[in-house]
């Protein structure tokens, strides 16, 4: 990591606030990670009839969604007051409606191949509360019949950064039935850095105040605020340790794993040595004029230590 | 930065208090200009220059600056605490330590 690297890590860490919205798919004007292979298609589609594919549908249904998008981002820039801007976003309903008519549309067409990509476009999508029933049911279907397609990785990539519980369950299922063993591994890799996340920003949210909870809520939704609320931060750190030993577990000595299993170690490292509670690991070095320096002589004083980089 | 930190250090330049800095990535000219300039006034680790060394790498700092809070027993108390929180991180530990020497010494 060089120090551009890290100024912009700092740059991309943002508030807290910031951090859970950002890793959510944001609120309700942005679109999804991932339209799936429907981007880029314009607005001169023809219109759906009788005998489009199940993929046409597909495509018009996130053109759909594309337009009313721009058609909410109008009425925000239209919208004089705070309060206006406020009327607006509560009236839209987010990706659910649109989430909806693609289950319906898979429900239709249940082997087509369209049915992968557009069940990712479900998990893949943000909007209200309900949403995560829609999502719920995407997971099921994926679960039952598509563990194993080599285009679901593709469709759920970068889920793991999603708080949504249903996604959580997909990855978990993932990580533990794949019939391909890196497959298991990178998922679990993926969801175990989710937990330890998720309790970075349950210890943030536990800290809120009212109104502050009040705007995340409609931003991501009551369910998700809620169980944030209510998680075991210290549990959550548990699990992520017990799920980092799986990882080394399965994957040392796997070819092309070595990375994971790197920095699945040092991740376990900080865990265990560098939480809150843990004796501060020994420090022992030079100061600039070449004289040792060691942490451990400084007991019996309260230290602060400040890594840091002037740039 | 720079000014929050001095003025910590020196407030409580007559406690047990120490405030280290590990810094990675600067050159030692700059480094030894920021003494002189009065700018950084405590002790601090050469990590390296130019890239992460082997303390900021082991104790997984991923974004800086990153602070620990210890206290007089080694333990890590407080992380990424800035300004202010910083301020009273310390303030808390001094007095805990300053209320269990008097335990001792009755």
């Amino acid at each position: 990591m060089n120090s551009t690297n890290i100024r912009h890590r700092i740059a991309a860490a943002g508030a807290a606030t910031m951090l859970i919205v950002s890793g959510c798919g944001g609120g309700p004007a942005k679109p999804p990670a991932n339209a799936g292979p429907v981007s880029g298609s314009g607005e001169n589609k023809p219109a759906v009839t009788a005998n489009t594919t199940p993929q046409e549908k597909f495509d018009a249904i996130v053109a759909e969604r594309e337009k009313a998008v721009r058609q909410v981002q109008r009425a925000l820039n239209d919208a004089q007051t705070r309060e206006a801007q406020q009327a607006v976003l509560d009236s839209f309903e987010g990706d659910t409606p649109f989430a909806r008519q693609i289950l319906e549309l898979v429900d239709s067409v249940p082997d087509d191949p369209v049915v992968v990509p557009a069940l990712g476009w479900v998990l893949q999508s943000s909007g209200k509360a309900d949403l995560e029933e829609v999502k719920d049911r995407a997971v099921d279907k994926l679960i039952a019949a598509h563990l194993n397609d080599p285009r679901l990785r593709e469709s759920i990539e970068g889920l793991d950064a999603s708080l949504s519980i249903s996604a959580q369950r997909l990855l978990e299922a993932l990580a533990e039935k794949s019939e391909d063993l890196p497959t298991r591994i990178q998922v679990r890799m993926g969801l175990v850095m989710s937990w330890k996340r998720r309790s970075e920003i349950a210890l943030q949210v536990q800290k809120f105040s009212q109104d502050q909870l009040i705007s995340l809520k409609s931003n991501l939704g009551e369910v998700v605020v809620e169980s944030l609320l209510k998680d075991d931060t210290t549990r959550l750190n548990e699990r992520t340790a017990e799920g980092l030993d799986a990882i080394v577990a399965m994957a040392e000595g796997v070819e092309g794993m070595e990375a994971i299993v790197s920095s699945a170690k040092s991740q376990l490292f900080a865990l265990r040595n560098l939480a809150i509670g843990a004796t501060a690991p020994e420090i022992e070095g030079r100061d600039i004029d070449g004289n040792e320096l060691k942490l451990s002589d400084f007991r019996g004083r309260v230290v602060v230590l400040d890594f840091w980089g002037h740039w | 930065m720079y000014p929050h930190e001095r003025s910590l250090v020196n407030r409580l330049k007559d406690k047990p208090f120490v405030l280290f800095g590990i810094n990675t990535g600067d050159e030692k000219s700059l480094l030894r200009k920021l003494i002189n300039d009065g700018e950084v006034t405590w002790p601090f680790w050469i990590d390296d220059t130019g890239k992460d060394g082997p303390i900021t790498q082991q104790w997984a700092v991923e974004a800086f600056p990153t602070i620990y809070v210890l206290d007089a027993k080694g333990v890590i108390r407080f992380k990424d605490v800035r300004e202010e929180e910083m301020d009273h991180a310390v303030d808390t530990l001094l007095a805990e330590l300053e209320e269990e020497s008097k335990r001792k010494e009755s």
